[in-house]
């Protein structure tokens, strides 16, 4: 042992002295409270119900989004009159209320489950999830939406194994945004192998337009790329459209390299998983002249909201 | 010759994913010389089988078209597998701003990622609607309040999430705070807060913690609270529930009474410092001997 190694241990015996007189003297000062209360039969309360973690909900196109609403429920007999209890969550737009709701579920505007899935029971309290399937047609309840200044709510209904019930509406609800999305079901226009100078005549193409939103939409179209092979273009308004059958150029409209809002047509707000959907049709003239090749081109189909 | 010219079109045979966005508009009413203002966005799909290669335009009435910037950039690819991508609109108003309404729109197009066939691509547009003027605009909720799990002897503590939809900074004034014991019957403490209050800026949502301490030791167990926030001598926003104390260890509880008490602190300080004074002297006097 050397010779400072006495110092070293007595420094170190100083500092632990000290710490652990500090550590005595705060938890002296500490004071332990105490209360007593006489218990009747207790009623389950849910103090706090929370949805989608407060944000706005979003939802996706031609699916379901999933949104959560959380609850803290609390029983004063203790876990097992949680665990063993029953219960109704709801997930409805406002302007529903939840009377309503309780006894017509709507995928439109009111979702509702009778479970929820939890980590742990403590103390007689328990943080619960419930997870709703939100389909992409649910109404949308934010500032250019039909339901302005409603919200999107939630109504935890819970019955403890011992038959005592409790009731609560979330104190706040969300915003769900407006989806303005649709699905084209066909990926390209094929008009096949026509000759210069030639026509499709009344062969139209179709392309069918799908609302994959919550929202009427308008449609636009236009030309990215007009159809090429390099070096030889044919002109973007060679194509043209209608929301009828024509017989090219009849009463179609030429195509344009600028979005343009299709006259006439409009895709109303889905109330169900059945498609509301529109057909396109398509034609093409070959100016005369067009050298023979291999054309290929891109044309957008641009959703636009209008309510 | 020409007349037997031919062409074809190859189709696809791809399959079809909706597309779209959400919201399809950013109306900002109320900006003010200066402010900066956020909206996202989110472009959706629900086949995200691939990478996804998307082109921005941005058409907007001048001068304000150089106020918008998108955190993804104009041209960008939402990764495989994303069927929510968000995308962040943040409008710049300069300080020399004219006031006045511009309007515009920004569209999202998808770029086909398959080359030499006729394709499809699907697009979306946000309508942009802005009024820079001049007036002062109070617009603010509290989506959320909880009251997360402490260790003992951590002071009670509440989250906030505070959105500000409106033009000016905002804050609290004041709060109270009332602790309860676990079966809300007994008041155990009552505090009162008038400072401290993070203040969120313009057209932003912000989540932080406010702690109100109280003078005891908060043991082990479950506890009530209830929480009230003024603003102007009014309640805007309370909210009651349970919350849960913690076991904590003897270090735990030692370095939260160091925080709460800085008397307590300083003789720890000074203890630290004697002993190292104690031990330099001791060192030197051997340094002698020797």
């Amino acid at each position: 042992m050397s010779r400072k190694t006495p110092w070293v241990v007595s420094t170190l015996a100083v500092v632990a002295v000290g710490t652990l007189g500090f550590m005595m003297f705060a938890l002296a000062n500490t004071q332990n409270l105490t209360s007593s209360v006489t218990v009747g039969t207790a009623v389950p309360s849910i103090p706090t119900i929370t949805v989608n973690h407060g944000s706005a909900i979003t939802l996706t196109a031609n699916a379901t989004h999933n949104v959560d609403v959380n609850a803290t429920i609390t029983d004063g007999s203790g876990c097992t009159q949680i665990t063993g209890g029953t219960t109704t969550v709801l997930l409805y737009r406002s302007g529903v209320t939840s009377s309503t709701c309780f006894t017509t579920a709507n995928p439109l505007d009111c979702y509702s489950a009778t479970s929820f899935t939890t980590s742990s029971c403590l103390s007689g309290t328990e943080v619960t999830t419930t997870t709703f399937a939100l389909q992409y047609f649910a109404q949308a309840t934010d500032s250019s939406s039909s339901y302005s200044g409603q919200t999107w709510m939630a109504t935890v209904d819970f019955t403890a194994s011992g038959g005592a019930t409790g009731t609560a509406d979330s104190a706040a609800g969300v915003t769900l945004n407006t989806l303005t999305a649709i699905n084209v079901t066909t990926s390209s226009i094929n008009y096949g192998t026509i000759s210069a100078s030639s026509t499709t005549g009344s062969a139209d193409q179709v392309t069918t337009t799908t609302n994959a939103g919550n929202s009427s939409t308008s449609l636009q179209l236009y030309a990215s790329a007009t159809l090429t092979s390099s070096p030889n273009v044919i002109a973007t308004s060679s194509q043209g459209y209608s929301t009828a059958p024509f017989t090219y150029p009849g009463a179609s409209v030429a195509l344009t390299s600028a979005a343009v809002t299709v006259s006439g047509f409009t895709l109303t707000s889905p109330t169900s998983t059945t498609n509301v959907q529109a057909p396109v049709y398509w034609g093409l003239g070959v100016p005369n002249g067009t050298p023979t090749g291999t054309y290929t081109g891109t044309n957008v189909f641009q959703a636009l909201f209008s309510q | 010759m020409l007349a037997a010219g031919l062409f074809f079109l190859v189709p696809s045979n791809a399959a079809r994913a909706a597309f779209g966005i959400s919201p399809p508009f950013l109306n900002a009413d109320h900006l003010v010389q200066g402010t900066k203002y956020e909206q996202v966005v989110y472009l959706v799909q629900d086949q995200p089988d691939e990478d996804v290669h998307i082109q921005a335009n941005l058409q907007m009435d001048q001068p304000a078209s150089s106020w918008v910037s998108l955190d993804s950039g104009f041209n960008f690819v939402i990764p495989k597998g994303t069927s929510q991508f968000p995308v962040t609109i943040t409008i710049a108003v300069p300080q020399n701003a004219s006031l006045g309404i511009y309007h515009g729109n920004l569209t999202f197009v998808t770029v086909p990622a398959s080359a030499g066939q006729v394709t499809i691509a699907l697009g979306a547009q946000v309508a942009i609607n802005l009024t820079v003027g001049t007036g002062i605009y109070e617009k603010y909720s509290v989506p959320i309040i909880s009251f997360p799990d402490i260790y003992e002897g951590q002071s009670p503590t509440v989250h906030v999430k505070f959105q500000n939809d409106g033009n000016v900074p905002e804050a609290f004034d004041s709060a109270t705070y009332q602790l309860y014991d676990q079966y809300d019957a007994v008041r155990l403490a009552y505090v009162q807060k008038n400072d401290g209050f993070p203040s969120t800026p313009p057209f932003t949502i912000q989540d932080y913690n406010i702690g109100f301490p109280v003078d005891f030791f908060l043991g082990v167990g479950q506890y009530w609270g209830l929480v009230t926030f003024y603003k102007n001598g009014q309640a805007v926003a309370s909210q009651k529930t349970v919350f849960n104390v913690l076991q904590a260890t003897p270090w735990e509880i030692a370095l939260q009474f160091l925080e709460d008490h800085w008397i307590a602190e300083l003789i720890v300080l000074a203890l630290v410092a004697a002993a190292a004074v104690f031990f330099m002297r001791k060192k030197r006097k051997s340094a002698r001997v020797r």
